[in-house]
């Protein structure tokens, strides 16, 4: 096992400059091949000489063979764990700053060293400070076990090559055919056998922290190379960098749309060949099965659509797509999944190197088959954010979770008590991929969305600088005070004309909203938060109400009448004042 | 208390169902025939080139945002869904942040001369819009400066059918 005392002592350099030499010494013997092959070939000598010369000849190409796959096996090796060792050095480098900004040190043997508070802790903040440390004691002891592991790992690895090489075991050249001899491919046989293995990451379930923590330990090479062997295990993962996830998922949703045509073309298949009356009715007694096949199709047909979107929306990245845009953000595919009602999340820019990124959560009815609309917020609230000022920003649908189907189910708070720590998760891993300063992080709700992001910051203490909470049903609170972030960061709106408005019942003094399941509006002045202007909307017949004006907070036209809501949510993310 | 919510909701969606999509607008407003999106697009495009000469001719007018076939499906024209908008935006690149007072005047001037009316002129400290419509076509046009001293020109064109006509009668 590797200690802490040798880990920080490591170096990549040597290793990485003998990776030339090495890479001399071999090219030297490789360029020997032809000249091995005319003195295996010599025609016309014949005898017992002959006999002994071609034994000799024989062991001098195996011996060469096997020192060409040997010298390709480190050369491989001292490549790869001198790469290696960069990662497992950022892990240490990060592990260093977390410690030395929370006041505890790594002692040489790893263990965790609290040096106590920091002398200058007012008094009044000691206990929430206190806290805070013993949340970081925990992460950096996750993070020296990882940066460990990892260094074990390359340890381990390192030793068996050299431990062939020196044993001459790294491949058995005798039973090849010296007839043919190229140590080339001896050499790829040993550049194969030097290759090191990734260290696996922790068990699925664990946090967005315990993932970073892995990942800092991995080197950019490793961490591309395992999102393109391993996509199911790196796409979803929170904490991974945003780029090595863009990866995974693409190939994901390749995979996706792959399997789903191919189930598509066999229920298809399935349905055209159901079996009819001599009228080409279906008999009454298959009704309930056929019916059932065409629904299946229709799930199928949606959840198609709704991955063929997200490629779509790819594509308009793409220099070399004629659906190319280059006012776009580029996009990054953050999960894919068509299981159930489906997931998709989706960055418009890179939220690891953004200044402000905003996190978009969709309400009742979303899914993966209507991810269109979504995306299209997305971009929408980009422009918005832009045009408010904002230099460098990504906005995020996320499609995270099971949404209420429909308005029937919107006043159960199941869905949002089910997807809030999900939620809860993504916004930590949005913290700890990012890159170099905090950035301004902002989750924005609307409908139903915005129960779930009041349930995920009630119970989960979302990591977000400013929430947005539009047209909201109630998030499950009564005051903007209950979300654990200052209430001034709170913000909302509800157009006038909005149906939700019917839903939201007028709250009881001193009591929100007992007749609500959800909580009381947070518009209303009682709770507490900011509210910004949205344009009154559609005006419908119910008391004025209108189903339009719910979903009007995002129409495109940036001069019209409704248009007030879309500027001030770009406002928020950018961090400029509403009105 | 759950039961009464769903109660509740069990009525709106009754009401809903059977309301959208009408309000308060004569029905024959709905299904009109108008300009295809292709022509829209080009529109938005040709009044910006246009409205180009409400700037010093050293200015630059770079395309910042372009949504060419955005669906509009929640109208405040309270009409069908299935249409389209196109929008663009342009960062005005050059005019200093002491000479946007002028270019708000020049782009109403310019805005006076060729048909349309200003809706809104809403400023709070350095983040002004002025927003007009062109009364014959129904697009839109708005100039914005920001707080971080950045001046854009938005274009963008009412709710219309792909193809010009509407998609049920296509």
């Amino acid at each position: 096992m590797v200690t802490w005392a040798q880990v920080t002592r490591w170096d990549s350099a040597p290793l990485q400059s003998a990776v030339g030499e090495v890479n001399s010494a071999y090219n030297k013997v490789v360029a020997c091949s032809d000249d091995l092959r005319g003195i295996n070939t010599a025609e016309g000598w014949h005898g017992e000489a002959a006999g002994a010369a071609a034994n000799e000849v024989n062991q001098v190409i195996d011996g060469l063979e096997e020192y060409a796959a040997e010298v390709a096996s480190l050369r491989r090796s001292a490549g790869d764990v001198g790469d290696a060792i960069s990662g497992v050095k950022n892990g240490v480098k990060e592990v260093e700053g977390l410690a030395r900004a929370h006041h505890f040190t790594i002692g040489d043997d790893g263990a965790v060293i609290d040096n106590g508070l920091p002398p200058d802790t007012p008094e009044g903040q000691k206990e929430a400070v206190a806290r805070e440390r013993a949340t970081i004691a925990a992460e950096l002891r996750d993070r020296v076990s990882e940066v460990l592991k990892s260094a074990t790992d390359i340890d381990d690895d390192f030793c068996l090559v050299l431990d062939r090489i020196v044993s001459g075991q790294t491949i058995d050249a005798t039973g090849n055919d010296n007839e043919n001899t190229s140590l080339a491919a001896a050499g790829n046989s040993g550049a194969a056998m030097g290759s090191l293995t990734i260290p696996a990451p922790p068990p699925e379930g664990a946090t967005a922290a315990q993932n970073a923590a892995y990942w800092a330990t991995l080197s950019e090479g490793q961490r591309t190379r395992l999102a393109m062997d391993r996509p199911d295990l790196v796409g979803p993962r929170d904490g991974f960098s945003a780029q090595q996830r863009d990866i995974a998922n693409r190939e994901l949703l390749d995979r996706q749309q792959s399997r789903l045509r191919h189930e598509r073309d066999e229920l298809q298949r399935k349905i055209n060949e159901f079996p009819r009356t001599g009228a080409g009715e279906i008999k009454l007694n298959d009704q309930r099965e056929f019916d059932a096949l065409k629904s299946d199709l229709d799930k199928l047909d949606g959840k198609l659509r709704g991955l063929n979107d997200v490629e779509s929306r790819l594509s308009m990245s793409d220099p070399s797509s004629p659906n190319f845009d280059p006012t776009k953000q580029r996009p990054y595919v953050l999960r894919i999944d068509d299981a159930g009602s489906g997931r998709a999340v989706v960055a418009m820019g890179n939220p690891d190197t953004a200044q402000h990124v905003a996190t978009y959560v969709p309400g009742t009815g979303s899914e993966l088959s209507k991810v269109n609309g979504d995306l299209g917020r997305a971009d929408l609230m980009v422009n918005a954010a832009q045009q408010a000022g904002a230099q460098s920003l990504s906005v995020i649908t996320w499609l995270g979770y099971d949404a209420p189907p429909g308005l029937m189910d919107a006043a159960n708070d199941t869905y949002a008590d089910n997807g809030k720590r999900a939620l809860d998760s993504f916004q930590d891993g949005l913290r700890e991929s990012h890159q170099g300063a905090p950035s301004h992080n902002t989750v924005l709700g609307h409908s139903y969305g915005t129960t779930l992001v009041g349930y995920a910051a009630r119970d989960e203490h979302l990591a977000v600088d400013d929430i947005v909470l539009v047209a909201s049903p109630g998030v499950g609170v009564d005051h903007a005070s209950q979300l654990n972030i200052p209430p001034d960061h709170v913000y909302s709106t509800t157009a006038a004309n909005d149906a939700i408005n019917i839903t939201n019942f007028p709250r009881v003094e001193g009591h929100g909203d007992p007749l609500d399941p959800l909580g009381p509006d947070p518009t209303d002045p009682e709770f507490g938060g900011r509210t910004f202007t949205s344009d009154p909307g559609a005006r419908g017949w119910v008391l004025g109400n209108s189903e339009a004006a719910h979903s009007a907070y995002w129409n495109v036209t940036p001069t019209g009448e409704n248009t007030a809501s879309l500027q001030n949510m770009g406002n928020i993310i950018a961090g400029q004042p509403t009105y | 208390m759950r039961k009464l919510n769903l109660a509740l909701l069990a009525g709106l969606t009754v009401l809903f169902a059977t309301s959208c999509g009408t309000g308060d607008q004569p029905k024959d407003t709905a299904m009109k025939n108008t300009i295809t999106i292709q022509e829209a697009n080009q529109r938005v495009e040709d009044y910006a080139e246009r409205a180009r000469a409400a700037f010093p001719v050293s200015a630059e007018l770079r395309l910042q945002s372009q949504f060419k076939d955005s669906p509009c499906d929640d109208p405040t024209d309270n009409g069908p869904k299935g249409r389209l908008v196109a929008s663009r935006g342009y960062q005005v690149m050059g005019p200093s942040v002491d000479q946007f007072p002028q270019q708000f005047e020049a782009i109403q001037a310019w805005w006076g001369q060729n048909g349309f009316a200003v809706s809104t002129d809403s400023a709070r400290g350095a983040d002004r819009t002025v927003a007009a419509e062109n009364k014959a076509d129904g697009f839109t046009m708005s100039l914005r400066s920001n707080n971080v001293g950045q001046l854009y020109l938005n274009t963008s064109s009412p709710c219309v059918w792909r193809n010009g006509t509407p998609e049920s009668a296509n």
